[in-house]
């Protein structure tokens, strides 16, 4: 592993009585982009904060390049933040906001020009320098966020859903600057996010947040094709979930009984699913493959059809009135609503959740 | 709304015959020979010049410098105390609010009143201070009690418009200072009070204002000799009946005013701009 920019060791926080972070602990490498990801409430900003120092854990530590800043002030920590807000300062300019961090440090008036401006020029808003942030929109307030946070060379940048307030097309377009400028200065980032798609676009890594504990982290590639907690696979792409009774044991896998029918799924060496056990187990809507009715498969009835970005996607509705969604590419008029139909997935597509021994 | 806009015209009938021709009377008045009627009027400079006297002068200077330092004071306990308001959470803060205005629902004739008898010589205070051995302390009649009175009359209007601009800032700009690298007293100066100047400037016109015009704290607590601008506007409409001499003092203390005004603004914005 390279060097390690930052580290939470059982990070731990109660706000009155409600434990919002349950021991976070994680290590982030230098120069790289990790995103906190997580439905609201989950404790995502929290960990930001304490990151930061704007929040104090009751357990827990803070590492940044190896050194414990658990105790420190938020103004002593090579850390800076963009706020969900941007909070630019409405009393100053641009100029004025972008250079704020040097003029504390008492860098010479000649220096914070100049460092301002290519700032500035890095974010693409050279030429703003004498405006007033109440006469810039969302999309350049966001860019003076990013330079003012950034001027200061910080070990690592917070970003608490910085994209938040922006609409789609600026958000795609911030999404790339920001990893751009990532790459560029190889800062680390911390970014927080509820969005699934902005997480996958932009991050080394994905840490899945749920109820103030880690869920899983990994690759966006590990997190999308192997979840490993059911919270992961639904939040993460909207997997189809199942549970069911494991009939037998073979050398291809495993037989699931579910609604409608049975299903095999392959194990990943070192599974210990036991005969007669409850498995829960996610399949992508991709991976469902729906068949006409005399083929082999589970019993279910077209219950939508529609056609969405490129895709086909149909609901079925199984026998015990639960729903999966099945996608693919094109269209055509194969299955229409009411339709008895049933529906398989190639037997590695299946993955296993919930599994003591993956969590371990 | 369009429909409802003939409601205002009792209001400008209202305010024309009791604000709008009063000032016209005091501009008239204030131009004009004592005795004259309305009819048979002479035009003169002499109310204006009369002032320029140094028994006057003397009285507007002692007005604006009680005006300042009531002004200053208020700011000085004002504001530390808007301040630690607007750090409670918000139902504590209405409580707070409401503990700060309770006073202006009694009269002030009556707050006076009760000031009077903390203060003087054998009131309350002086009768402590005389249990401890301190002796009785003079403070009736003297600049120490008249700046009691305005002081304690007037804070709510300097600590509710700081409150209010305190309450309507971003919490995570402060945040954002600190996270920059200010310490709290940087991020205070540079954010907290830079942001707060509009509260600021509204309460110290609003007490300055009122300080200046005052008539009936200083008469009460100052006693008669105890000459402002406000009570001889007074004494020369009601005891020396010298209306034309007492329009013109009006006018020039209106005018000292505006100007003030002007010119705290005027600082507001370079400030500002800083």
């Amino acid at each position: 592993m390279n060097q390690v920019s930052l580290e939470l060791r059982n990070v731990t926080k109660r706000f009155e009585k409600e434990l919002v972070l349950d021991g976070i602990s994680l290590q982030v490498e230098k120069g790289e982009f990790l995103t906190l990801l997580g439905s609201s409430g989950c404790g995502k900003t929290t960990t930001l904060r304490i990151i930061a120092g704007l929040e104090t854990p009751d357990q827990g530590q803070v590492l940044l390049n190896g050194e414990d800043v658990t105790a420190l002030p938020p103004e002593k920590r090579a850390v800076n933040t963009i706020f969900q807000s941007y909070a630019l300062f409405p009393h100053m300019t641009v100029e004025e906001n972008v250079g704020y961090a040097l003029k504390l440090r008492r860098v010479p008036r000649q220096e914070i020009r100049k460092r301002t401006s290519e700032m500035l020029d890095l974010v693409r808003l050279s030429g703003f320098e004498k405006r007033k942030p109440e006469k810039l929109s969302g999309g350049q307030k966001q860019r003076v966020a990013i330079a003012r946070a950034l001027i200061g060379n910080p070990g690592v940048l917070l970003l608490d859903e910085p994209l938040g307030a922006l609409d789609l097309q600026l958000r795609r377009t911030m999404q790339r600057e920001l990893k751009r400028l990532q790459q560029y200065l190889g800062v680390t980032f911390i970014y927080v996010t509820h969005d699934q798609e902005e997480a996958i676009n932009m991050s080394d890594r994905i840490a899945v947040m749920h109820r103030g504990r880690l869920e899983q982290i990994g690759t966006p590639d590990e997190i999308y094709n192997h979840p490993r907690t059911s919270y992961a696979a639904r939040f993460v792409g909207n997997a189809n979930l199942f549970t069911g009774m494991v009939e037998s044991i073979s050398e291809e896998g495993a037989w699931v009984s579910v609604s409608g029918g049975r299903v095999l799924l392959g194990c990943p060496a070192g599974t210990s699913l036991q005969k007669g056990e409850k498995a829960t187990f996610a399949v992508r809507s991709e991976n469902v493959q729906v068949l006409v009715q005399d083929q082999e498969g589970c019993a279910a009835v077209v219950k939508e059809k529609s056609f969405l970005a490129g895709q086909l996607r149909l609901i079925l509705s199984m026998p015990d009135g639960r729903e999966l969604a099945a996608s693919r590419f094109g269209i055509d008029s194969d299955f229409e609503p009411g339709q008895k139909v049933k529906w398989t997935f190639p037997a590695r597509q299946g993955v296993l959740l919930d599994r003591e021994e993956q969590n371990a | 709304m369009k429909q409802y806009r003939h409601l205002i015209r009792p209001y400008l009938i209202w305010s024309l015959v009791l604000v709008v021709i009063p000032l016209f009377l005091i501009v008239f008045y204030a131009f004009t020979e004592e005795g004259n009627e309305v009819l048979t009027f002479s035009f003169t400079w002499k109310n204006f010049a009369r002032f320029l006297e140094a028994t006057y002068l003397n009285v507007i200077l002692k007005s604006f410098w009680l005006g300042f330092i009531t002004t200053a004071i208020c700011l000085l306990l004002g504001y530390p105390l808007a301040y630690f308001i607007s750090r409670f959470s918000e139902k504590a803060q209405d409580t707070l609010i409401l503990l700060v205005t309770i006073p202006m629902w009694i009269n002030m004739l009556l707050r006076t009143y009760a000031w009077m008898n903390l203060l003087s010589d054998n009131g309350i205070i002086n009768q402590l201070l005389g249990r401890l051995n301190l002796g009785p302390v003079s403070m009736m009649y003297t600049d120490f009690s008249v700046l009691v009175g305005l002081v304690c009359n007037f804070m709510p209007f300097m600590i509710i418009p700081i409150h209010t601009s305190l309450c309507k800032m971003d919490k995570s700009l402060l945040e954002a200072a600190m996270d920059l690298g200010a310490n709290r007293v940087q991020t205070f100066w540079k954010v907290t009070w830079k942001l707060s100047m509009p509260g600021v400037v509204n309460g110290v016109m609003m007490v300055f204002l009122l300080a200046v015009s005052s008539f009936v704290i200083p008469k009460l607590l100052g006693g008669g000799q105890y000459m402002l601008i406000g009570n001889l506007i007074e004494s020369q409409f009601i005891s020396v009946g010298d209306w034309n001499f007492g329009s013109a003092i009006s006018m020039i203390l209106a005018v000292i005013i505006l100007i003030s005004m002007r010119l705290m603004q005027k600082m507001d914005k370079l400030q500002q701009e800083e």
